[in-house]
């Protein structure tokens, strides 16, 4: 009926050229170890996040230089989407000059000799720079070097060195390590397997790297490089025995580099960056300004933390009646200040407010400067917690929202969306759902009334697991909550970021076998974590051709 | 993910094979027959690299450009758009075609009417998307692809690039920088791109006056110890790159190709093929930030440094947005009296039909108070571009100014702010060298505007009779 294709749902292929979320697959055989086909593997570029991590875990330096890159390309929502990850020369020429001012940094003073580990004097100096090619270089590469690469880079330090002194030799060595593809790209070759043509086997340096970029976001640590050394990293099992190690302490607190970049995947899935740019008219809302946005953005970083590493599942994210306010939030929720500075835990009248869709930070992040947006805010449900994203307006659209009209509601201005035929078919499923959210305005306040008129929450789902009108955005909140679709979603965008693309065909018996393992635990967002890294791909990559 | 067919003609080649190659392209499954991508030698490169392949499908549009000739004079295209359309009305001269008149917003160009040709009926048929698809398929003639609105890149590579590698593959006229891509500014969401190297491959822009500055004209070459650690590390990691694509396949190694074309560049750029360029004595330029409130400074700033840079040749294909399409910034013109408050320089944060922001104004442009604020808006971006014409008329060139040997397209992305595509403002400023007939206002039919491109890469010496989707072309135009 229409040319748009909007019966968005995960299952549904109607979005010409965007990542398809295919459909349950009818067979996945259930009793095989081995996964049934392997996903593509493609040759993934450092993030710039991982490229500052990495940079600080291999040489101790703090300074992050990639915030002075040239902005990721963003073509899907998460950061390390391998679509975003390509080298133009303007990036190479910034990671020529990082890599030799990083190299220079990490060698002056005495960093020589801490970082080379000898010194590099008179006879001793072949000896020296040979041992800091092997141990730096195995570090950088996340591999121990061939001796082909040893032998190259010994004649590198040995060309550069000359009419210099070592250090010169070092630098050189240093910078070339830090520019080349084996340190920029996370490099995987493995090796054949036996009678299984669409497969090779990742080698034990491979696998620790998958886990150390999957729950870090950096370069593997010593004991990753010792077991993969040893052969210790080789079955599910030992990867497990990792993984748990890696994410949580003995005393049962979560491991730093795993909270942080856990915090920094729910960043990427929710778009929490564009809080941080938010502003609004101050005119409509003299309550605003970048103490309480910042404020807001801790809250949610704040309640995701604590839902993540306190057993909370995937449904506590959507249902969960508490979360963590200053004064400042505490004035825009309406509930008692705390006592003492900085965020506390507060519980929600459910009435009015529940779970991480109701945050000032979502809410505020979701609307115009001046108004809300229904849209966006309908938007953003469907594409980020549904994964049925609708397709760009027809290019003779006129989408200016419409002027703020003192004898309307929001609601009233925006319903020629429902009643034009034309933009019924796409709009029925957005703009109900931005309703639903119409008590919270636009910098998340609750509200029952607009323009003196009470406020209607009310709409319906179209084209989702939980179809059906709903009396109020309460309602709304409580069927998100327990929609299977949700849930679902939840698990793939966590499945993308582990896997840095968008899910094929042949991903679908994993992501299988993901959601049985996260159904088993009740939805724990650590199982999720966790287990998103050791399904029975885990120890393989595609073959390519 | 979706997978492209890699077309022939896709690729471009070089002396010596380089590859500008397109990651996500599976090459195996489009008639490559196992040539090889990377690296130097093989039979193809040298088939190529003779200029023998490229004549296999000699009627196929974006045909791998052999290498531009060198000639006597050196020609430059900078491509310069101003953002969410323009009014058709006001903009588009009257008249005939020798005796036109310009129109409120153009007639800032007067002093040059011999220097311009103004087309009229120039549509974008590729109809996707508001902002950022028409923005990225404007140099492409392609469609865009990706996930989701804002998202979305092109799907091929853009004619400046095109023309630009044509210009590198030639030792003898290759410039220090193979191209420049100017802005004001970085979408906050999604790439609002002109420039593409190849397929979801857009080139980031050089946002400061003063970025660009440091890039030409600060001693970059370095001491001699600098230049000799330069060229071992560079030497070092091209040895690893071709180490490693050995034992990579197909998709894998095309995305090693584009760090090895990278590599290529970063080589010339940092001075060790081509010369210096010295900036004039005094000559500074401060402007960092990409603060929206100081765009007219910038825009100056930055007019002036691509003027000495062209002056000293530093490259010769531009592209230059002079704002980003599409409604993410608050964009007011406070020094023309536009803005929502008396300080000259508030943004507009609100996002309805009272608002003053370019974008807001553009989708409300009925109203005779927007009429009025577009018209002002538009002549001070055609404005800027006149300041540069007169930067290059001042710069001597054999017999004659560097203007005379450069075009400058000026268009938008958008006719309107309503995202109409048909009936773009299109200006040409300069003859090319000769090559293309000013002072001329041309009416054309629902014309392809990648007629228009094809028309001024010809100008600028590369041999090409189509370009882009087949589907976006409709017939050539003759500029001569």
């Amino acid at each position: 009926m229409t040319s748009f294709g909007c019966a968005g749902a995960i299952g549904d292929t109607s979005n010409d050229g965007g990542p398809t979320s295919p459909a349950r697959p009818s067979r996945c055989a259930t009793d095989s170890a081995e996964a049934q086909s392997i996903g593509p593997s493609p040759l993934r570029r450092l993030t710039h996040y991982e490229y500052n991590n990495t940079v600080r875990d291999l040489l101790g330096d703090t300074t992050q230089p990639a915030n002075e890159f040239a902005p990721e390309n963003r073509e899907g929502v998460l950061d390390n989407d391998v679509g975003s990850l390509s080298v133009s020369p303007t990036l190479f020429e910034q990671y020529y000059r990082a890599a030799d001012a990083i190299a220079a940094r990490a060698l002056e003073g005495d960093g020589l000799a801490r970082v080379a580990g000898c010194a590099p004097m008179g006879a001793t100096e072949m000896s020296c720079a040979r041992q800091f090619i092997d141990a730096i270089g195995a570090r950088a590469y996340r591999r121990p070097l061939s001796a082909d690469e040893v032998a190259s880079l010994t004649a590198s330090y040995t060309s550069a060195r000359m009419g210099e002194d070592p250090r010169a030799g070092f630098r050189t060595v240093l910078a070339q390590m830090l520019l080349s593809p084996n340190f920029l790209f996370r490099v995987e070759v493995g090796s054949p397997v036996a009678g299984r043509a669409d497969r090779r086997r990742l080698t034990p340096y491979e696998l620790a790297s998958r886990l150390s970029y999957g729950l870090w976001g950096t370069m593997p640590d010593a004991a990753l490089f010792e077991a993969a050394r040893a052969g210790e990293l080789g079955t599910i099992e030992q990867l497990r025995a990792q993984v748990r190690r890696m994410t949580r302490v003995a005393n049962g607190e979560p491991v730093e580099k795993a909270r942080v970049h856990l915090a920094h995947v729910f960043g990427e899935w929710l778009g929490l960056d564009a809080v941080r740019r938010l502003t609004k008219d101050r005119a409509a809302f003299p309550m605003w300004n970048d103490e309480l946005r910042d404020s807001m953005l801790s809250e949610t970083q704040r309640f995701l933390q604590d839902v993540s590493w306190q057993r909370g599942t995937i449904a506590n994210l959507f249902d969960a009646r508490h979360s963590f306010v200053d004064a400042r939030l505490a004035a825009l929720y309406g509930v008692s200040a705390p006592s003492g500075s900085g965020l506390q835990r507060v519980e929600f009248d459910p009435m009015q407010r529940f779970g991480l869709l109701t945050h000032g930070s979502l809410l505020a992040r979701n609307s115009g400067a001046g108004q809300t947006s229904p849209i966006r805010r309908g938007q953003y449900v469907r594409e980020r917690i549904l994964c049925s994203p609708l397709p760009s307006p027809p290019s003779s659209v006129d989408n200016t929202p419409p002027m703020p009209n003192p004898m309307l509601t929001t609601r009233q201005r925006f319903a020629r969306h429902t009643a034009d035929p034309s933009c019924r078919s796409c709009h029925e499923q957005i703009d109900p759902v931005g309703f639903g959210f119409e008590n919270y305005d636009a910098i998340g306040r609750f509200r029952r009334e607009e323009n003196g008129m009470a406020i209607d929450s009310s709409g319906s789902l179209i084209a989702t697991d939980v179809d059906g009108t709903f009396a109020s955005g309460r309602e709304l909140l409580g069927r998100l909550a327990a929609s299977q679709q949700a849930r679902a979603c939840v698990i793939r965008q966590f499945f993308r970021y582990a896997h840095g693309r968008y899910e094929s065909e042949a991903d679908l018996c994993v992501i299988d076998e993901l959601e049985s393992r996260v159904d088993a635990s009740g939805g724990r967002i650590e199982e999720l974590f966790t287990e998103s890294l050791l399904t029975s791909d885990a120890l393989y990559r595609s073959a390519t051709p | 993910m979706t997978k492209q067919k890699l077309h022939r003609r896709d690729l471009l080649r070089g002396l010596g094979g380089v590859a500008i190659a397109l990651p996500w392209l599976e090459a195996a499954a489009c008639g490559y027959d196992g040539e090889r991508m990377a690296g130097d030698g093989g039979a193809d490169a040298d088939r190529y690299r003779l200029g023998i392949g490229s004549r296999r499908e000699p009627s196929s549009a974006d045909a791998g450009a052999p290498p531009l000739a060198t000639s006597d004079r050196p020609r430059r295209l900078i491509i310069i758009t101003t953002p969410n359309g323009t009014l058709s009305d006001r903009w588009f001269p009257s008249g005939g075609e020798r005796d036109f008149r310009l129109g409120p917003i153009t007639m800032p160009f007067e002093p040059h009417r011999r220097d311009i040709v103004l087309l009229k009926g120039v549509d974008q048929k590729y109809d996707g998307g508001t902002h950022f698809e028409p923005t990225s398929a404007l140099l492409t003639c392609r469609e865009a692809v990706g996930p989701s609105e804002g998202a979305k890149q092109a799907s091929g590579v853009s004619i400046d690039q095109v023309i630009a590698q044509a210009i590198n593959a030639n030792p003898m006229i290759r410039t220090r920088f193979s191209s420049f891509e100017l802005g004001t500014n970085q979408s906050t969401s999604g790439v609002s791109a002109l420039a593409y190297s190849g397929a979801r491959m857009p080139l980031p822009k050089t946002n400061s006056p003063r970025a660009l500055f440091n890039r030409v004209f600060a001693a970059s070459t370095g001491s001699s110890a600098e230049q000799r650690r330069r060229q071992s590390i560079l030497d070092g990691v091209r040895e690893e790159q071709r180490r490693l694509a050995m034992q990579l396949g197909g998709e894998d190694r095309a995305r090693l190709d584009a760090y090895l074309t990278s590599l290529r560049e970063t080589e010339q750029r940092l001075g060790n093929t081509g010369g210096m360029c010295t900036a004039p004595m005094g000559f500074s330029a401060g402007t960092t930030d990409d603060d929206q409130r100081r765009l007219p400074a910038m825009v100056r700033e930055m007019m002036d440094v691509l003027a000495l840079s062209l002056a000293c040749d530093a490259t010769r294909v531009v592209t230059y947005p002079l704002r980003s399409d599409g409604g993410g910034s608050n964009q007011t013109f406070g020094w023309l009296g536009i803005g929502p408050s008396p300080d000259p320089f508030d943004a507009d944060t609100t996002d309805d039909s009272s608002s003053t922001s370019h974008h807001s104004m553009s989708h409300n442009d009925a109203t005779p108070q927007n009429i009025d604020r577009l018209t002002r808006v538009n002549a001070w971006y055609m404005q800027q571009i006149v300041y540069l014409i007169e930067k290059l008329k001042a710069i001597p060139e054999g017999t004659g100014t560097v203007f005379d040997n450069t075009a400058i397209l000026y268009t938008s992305p958008i006719a309107r702010g309503n995202h109409s595509k048909n009936d773009l403002p299109v200006l040409i400023a300069g003859s090319c060298g000769g090559r293309i007939d000013t002072g001329r206002f041309l009416r054309l039919d629902a014309q392809s505007h990648a007629g228009v491109l094809v028309a001024l890469a010809n100008a600028m010496g590369v041999e090409m009779t189509t370009f882009g989707d087949p589907r976006f072309w409709n017939r050539s135009v003759s500029l001569s």
